[in-house]
């Protein structure tokens, strides 16, 4: 069964058919809950809550974008409306999910040349980067960077401008590169150390 | 240009092409070299991120399946019959009564409606509210149904189960007036402390709850209690 | 059908960290055979001479799918190593029809009724099953009990009156019952549980999501609380009992509109949230314990909360 004939089928109510189009989309969704929320019981139920809204929905599909993108915007502002419910006592150990909280921007540091990031980090480096982001920069930079909105949807997702949108997406990319250089200074430290140690025995 | 226009400029350009005088400095400036270069490392790094998958546990399948079968969304074509009443069988057979099935949805929308109401972001309840406007859009006003469906549905009105003098009638009679108090407890509470929002996300639950009950009633109704 | 049975966890060791895989598999053996005597002893007792127990075997790959439907009768799933799903029942009036049906790795079995007007004594079906450790479970029943014993997987349960105990078992458990009781023994994973006036007791876990609502049902918890753990109650009316010990790490949300809220623990004010506004409804309790690493939010409408010290 193609994607296009389970749609259809769906949209009658064929179990056999939401189940195909759960299994065609249901890793790309959950991947990006889980980097949106962080923890994998939480991604579950939202990749729980964005298939029943999709499927709640689906007879209003018409074909005017691509399914894919159609289900990824759907899956984002579910993640979205979670995140804003969310009550500070669960939210207060990071900082706040306005985007127009500015009040915790990176410095510019100025002085010694910046290590190169290029060639040198990986995807655990990063994705362990991101999660230390605050939850605002994170949101947009997973949003443009990650899973490829524009800004003037991201500002529509989440409800503030274009120019906040980029505003956050540069700051989330500056406080980035200053933990990845971090992460980098430590590993060089550590293999200096290393050297010294089996240099010497 | 010095760096900071430069950062600015980066900034506002959305990855599109830089204008002259940013790539003028951008020759002459090592430290804004090095800053595009790692911005354009961790872009790259971030598609890869984003093309990557991960399976979620088969539980998510399960229990949203469950939800679906629940909500009467989807029925299985594959399930072979095992009598000639198979089709009136399961959840779906809430749905063929237009009143507990009106009831049901116009309660859930109530339920929703509330609680998103009540909750304490405007942007939130007006979300939750525009996405209720739009699937609400082709069901009766959700109070009307629900004054004239739920609060007066009870074990009377599903004859077939009114026939079975079972145990599993008398649980589902006892409980039924159960929820019936808590309903009317909860009503009195909102009624006097209106700006109690515990209290009506108890009155919501025990709507819902009721509603649950009377689809067990009906699905058990028509199966006999057996599949 | 509105059994109260309270069973209290005996040990003060703290399971969580002594508990090694070769002990409790060395118990689990010896609870499966001695369960599984006991329980043939029974069956063989309980069955009027002319039921005959009828079996049948269905070899089964990895995670096969369990699907059993019920009226009335005790069902009882056990767990074994053998790539083999083995049903077993007696019916003592010979009024039901089991059918069973293997699709692959699904296996279903459901009895029915093999003629109309067929009363509940009657139509009363013992269901024995043994199924592969990795295993899912589809269960809907009526009334009887409910047991599973060391079964890893995901399970649901859907009762109106049966009882359900669930032991050793590790999956994501949903259990929706009208007056059936819950009762967990050791059970990890995550649990949601939807009842109307059974009870939910869970003793000893190591759940790492919780999610219990009863009307008139008690619930009660004494565990240990993971971190970043979920444990979500919530009750109507009746009495809602955590216990916590010192060492445990959780913020804890309790309120009660007209009931109570009984607390034993010390708490600090939330560290994870700003102040928590004074509620003008009810009694409210809003804390950290150590470093809050768990979520915990009890809440009822009238009943007890409890919040007790183990000793």
């Amino acid at each position: 069964m193609n994607e296009a004939e389970a749609i259809r089928l769906a949209q009658q109510g064929d179990a056999g058919a939401f189940e195909r189009i759960y299994r065609l989309h249901n890793r790309r969704v959950y991947a990006l809950c889980l980097r949106m929320v962080g923890n994998t019981a939480e991604a579950e139920d939202l990749t729980q809550d964005a298939f029943l809204q999709l499927f709640r929905k689906i007879g209003t599909f018409r074909g005017e974008s691509a399914f894919s993108t159609w289900l990824h915007r759907l899956a984002v502002n579910v993640v979205l409306m979670k995140l804003r419910k969310k009550t500070l006592s669960e939210t207060s150990l990071e900082e706040s999910t306005d985007p127009e909280d500015e009040s915790s921007g990176p410095r510019r540091e100025i002085g010694a040349p910046d290590l190169l990031l290029s060639g040198s980090i990986d995807r655990v480096h990063l994705e362990r980067a991101i999660q230390q982001l605050p939850p605002g920069y994170r949101q947009v930079f997973l949003l443009h960077d990650v899973q490829g909105f524009e800004h003037n949807e991201i500002a529509g997702l989440m409800d503030c401008s274009i120019g906040n949108s980029k505003s956050q997406l540069h700051k989330a990319r500056m406080r980035l590169r200053e933990l990845l250089q971090e992460t980098l200074r430590n590993q060089a430290r550590q293999e200096r150390q290393a050297a010294k140690t089996s240099g010497s025995e | 240009m010095q760096c900071e226009q430069f950062e600015q400029i980066l900034e506002q350009q959305d990855d599109g092409a830089l204008p002259k005088p940013a790539l003028a400095h951008l020759e002459a400036c090592e430290t804004c070299r090095a800053l595009t270069a790692d911005f354009g490392a961790i872009h790259d790094m971030a598609l890869e991120l984003g093309a990557e998958e991960i399976a979620p546990p088969e539980r998510v399948w399960i229990s949203l399946r469950n939800q679906l079968e629940a909500e009467g969304l989807i029925h299985d074509e594959q399930a072979a019959p095992r009598s000639a009443s198979h089709a009136s069988r399961g959840w779906w057979a809430v749905f063929q009564r237009p009143a507990i099935a009106g009831a049901f949805l116009g309660l859930a929308l109530a339920a929703a409606a509330t609680v998103s109401y009540l909750s304490n972001s405007p942007q939130t309840a007006l979300d939750s509210q525009l996405t209720l406007q739009q699937e609400a859009s082709s069901v009766p006003s959700a109070d009307s149904v629900f004054k004239e469906e739920v609060l007066t549905v009870g074990i009377d009105s599903i004859p077939e189960l009114q026939r079975q003098d079972t145990a599993v009638t008398n649980s589902i009679r006892r409980n039924l007036q159960l929820v019936d108090n808590l309903i009317a407890i909860c009503e009195k509470s909102v009624r006097e402390q209106p700006d109690n929002q515990m209290a009506r996300e108890y009155l919501y639950g025990a709507y819902q709850q009721k509603a649950e009950l009377l689809a067990t009633a009906m699905n058990r109704s028509m199966t006999g209690g057996l599949q | 059908m509105n059994a109260t049975i309270y069973l209290r966890a005996a040990s003060t060791a703290r399971t969580r960290y002594l508990r090694a895989t070769s002990i409790a598999r060395t118990r689990n053996a010896v609870r499966i055979g001695a369960l599984g005597a006991v329980m043939a002893g029974f069956i063989l007792a309980a069955s009027p001479a002319h039921a005959d127990r009828i079996e049948k075997h269905f070899p089964v790959q990895n995670k096969p799918k369990i699907t059993v439907r019920n009226s009335s009768g005790r069902i009882q799933v056990k767990a074994w190593t053998k790539n083999e799903v083995m049903v077993a029942w007696t019916n003592a009036s010979g009024k039901t029809v089991v059918e069973t049906e293997q699709a692959g790795n699904r296996v279903e079995v459901a009895a029915r009724a093999s003629e109309g007007g067929v009363s509940a004594d009657d139509s009363k079906t013992d269901f024995e099953i043994t199924v592969p450790v990795e295993s899912e479970l589809n269960v809907r029943t009526d009334s009887g009990n409910v047991t599973v014993d060391s079964v890893h997987g995901d399970m649901t349960f859907d009762t109106v009156g049966a009882n359900l105990q669930l032991s050793d078992v590790d999956g994501y458990m949903v259990v929706k019952t009208i007056d059936g009781s819950l009762v967990c023994n050791r059970c990890s994973g995550k649990l949601e549980a939807n009842s109307i006036s059974g009870n939910v007791q869970m003793i000893e876990p190591t759940l790492d999501s919780v999610r219990v609502q009863t009307s008139s049902g008690n619930i009660m918890f004494d565990g240990s609380f993971l971190s970043r753990g979920i444990y979500i109650m919530k009750n109507f009316s009746g009495t809602i009992e955590v216990h916590f010990s010192s060492s445990d790490s959780f913020d804890v949300n309790a309120t009660s509109l007209k009931g109570d809220v009984i607390n034993q623990a010390t708490f600090k004010p939330d560290t994870h949230g700003s102040s928590h506004p004074a509620s003008k409804w009810g009694h409210s309790l809003f804390g950290t314990m150590n470093d809050g690493h768990a979520k915990v939010e009890l809440s009822s409408f009238s009943g007890t909360i409890k919040i007790l010290k183990r000793d």
